[in-house]
């Protein structure tokens, strides 16, 4: 075996855990209340989620406050969809009416955006001039 | 009390789920030089996806007891209220790979806003040929997008934010169940690419499914969720009805 084991020994420090959970709910209320002070569209943990970033790179917040926190949320993240998932069962006769749309919409239109985003990603790899001449935004 | 019956199971039948899979993708305990059978179970092991199980088992276990889904959501609360901190915890594999994907923001943001344009079609075309209610179309049009955003949009719009946050989960599921076999079609691909169209076509389900292939497919699929989160935001309120309903 020839895994790196770089993060495997090293114990969690908890009180540290705890504070970036704090540091996380702290983005997710800054993210809400930009969200609703400007009427934007986009919900507040995106913009909390965008700020966060942008505080990790200006350097404002140490990457090890929140670096534990953000693990063990996102190890097991799809674990919160499953409640919405079951909601499904809530909608028999809507579903019932409109299954095709619906399933269609799910299976046939999941496929074509994986491979329209995939596509158009490729094209624009392979044809594309080299990193450095990309623009920068 | 009844209310952390709900919770219990979930965490349960989650766990269990997740043992499964982890079993079937380690093989088991076929020996090593069955090759084959190996393979085979490491492609059902995807198939054993921890939601997509979870999610029928409950399913099951609910209309068995004859059970409403209010009453589950209700115990279930706590779950579904740490879906809106991890996407802000989403921002730290960003932060990781942002130097790299700066450089790359041109190309990012014209693949982001064509997946997010293909992902609002493909729901409502399929639906208006079909004619479904304006509701339903509504509801499926924001599909894309993480279960936050899309109840925003659902709700802007005149879906129905419950329905859409269902719809938003079985397309997550679908995404991060075939999508690895979907994008094989193209051959081997570039980790942008794989991490852009997963985060993009299946959110935050895709990313997670996504984070496990690596940090830098993961930040690109951060990436694709947050940036399809704000153009879809934008573009569904904003084109949807004029396509709906031309003004003469």
């Amino acid at each position: 075996m020839n895994q790196p084991k770089v993060n495997q020994p090293k114990s969690i420090d908890t009180s540290r855990l705890l504070a970036g959970f704090g540091v996380i709910f702290l983005f997710l209320i800054l993210g809400q209340g930009v969200s609703r002070f400007f009427r934007l569209p986009v919900s507040g943990s995106v913009i909390g989620m965008v700020l966060l970033s942008l505080a990790l790179g200006s350097g404002i917040l140490p990457l090890t406050l929140v670096e534990d926190a953000s693990k063990l949320l996102l190890q097991h993240l799809s674990l919160f969809f499953v409640p919405a998932g079951v909601g499904l069962l809530a909608y028999g006769p809507l579903l019932k009416e409109n299954w095709m749309p619906i399933a269609l919409a799910i299976v046939g239109g999941t496929m074509v955006t994986l491979l329209g985003a995939a596509g158009i990603h490729l094209l624009l790899l392979r044809n594309g001039r080299p990193t450095d001449h990309t623009e920068e935004v | 009390m009844e209310n952390l019956i709900f919770l219990t199971g979930t965490l349960l039948v989650y766990a269990l789920a997740q043992t499964v899979q982890l079993a079937l993708g380690k093989g088991l305990h076929v020996p090593e030089e069955r090759v084959f059978l190996r393979k085979l179970l490491g492609t059902i092991s995807a198939l054993f996806h921890p939601v997509l199980v979870s999610v029928l088992v409950i399913m099951v276990i609910l209309s068995l007891t004859h059970t409403p889904y209010e009453e589950y959501a209700k115990g279930t609360e706590g779950l579904t209220f740490l879906l809106a901190p991890s996407v802000v915890a989403l921002g730290v594999p960003l932060y990781r790979e942002w130097t790299k994907l700066k450089a790359e923001m041109g190309r990012i943001l014209v693949t982001v806003t064509f997946g997010s344009l293909v992902g609002i079609f493909s729901s409502v075309l399929p639906a208006l040929f079909w004619g479904a209610p304006l509701e339903v179309i509504f509801s499926l049009a924001p599909r894309s997008v993480t279960t936050p955003i899309a109840m925003n949009i659902a709700q802007a719009t005149g879906g129905v934010p419950s329905l859409t946050a269902s719809v938003v989960v079985a397309t997550g599921i679908f995404g991060a169940v075939a999508g690895p076999v979907v994008l094989a079609l193209l051959g081997k691909v570039e980790a942008s690419v794989f991490g852009l169209s997963m985060g993009v076509a299946s959110h935050g389900i895709g990313t997670a499914r996504t984070l496990e292939m690596g940090t830098q497919e993961g930040a690109y699929a951060a990436l694709g969720l947050c940036l399809n989160g704000v153009l879809t935001s934008m573009l569904v309120p904003g084109i949807l009805p004029l396509c709906l309903f031309p003004p003469r």
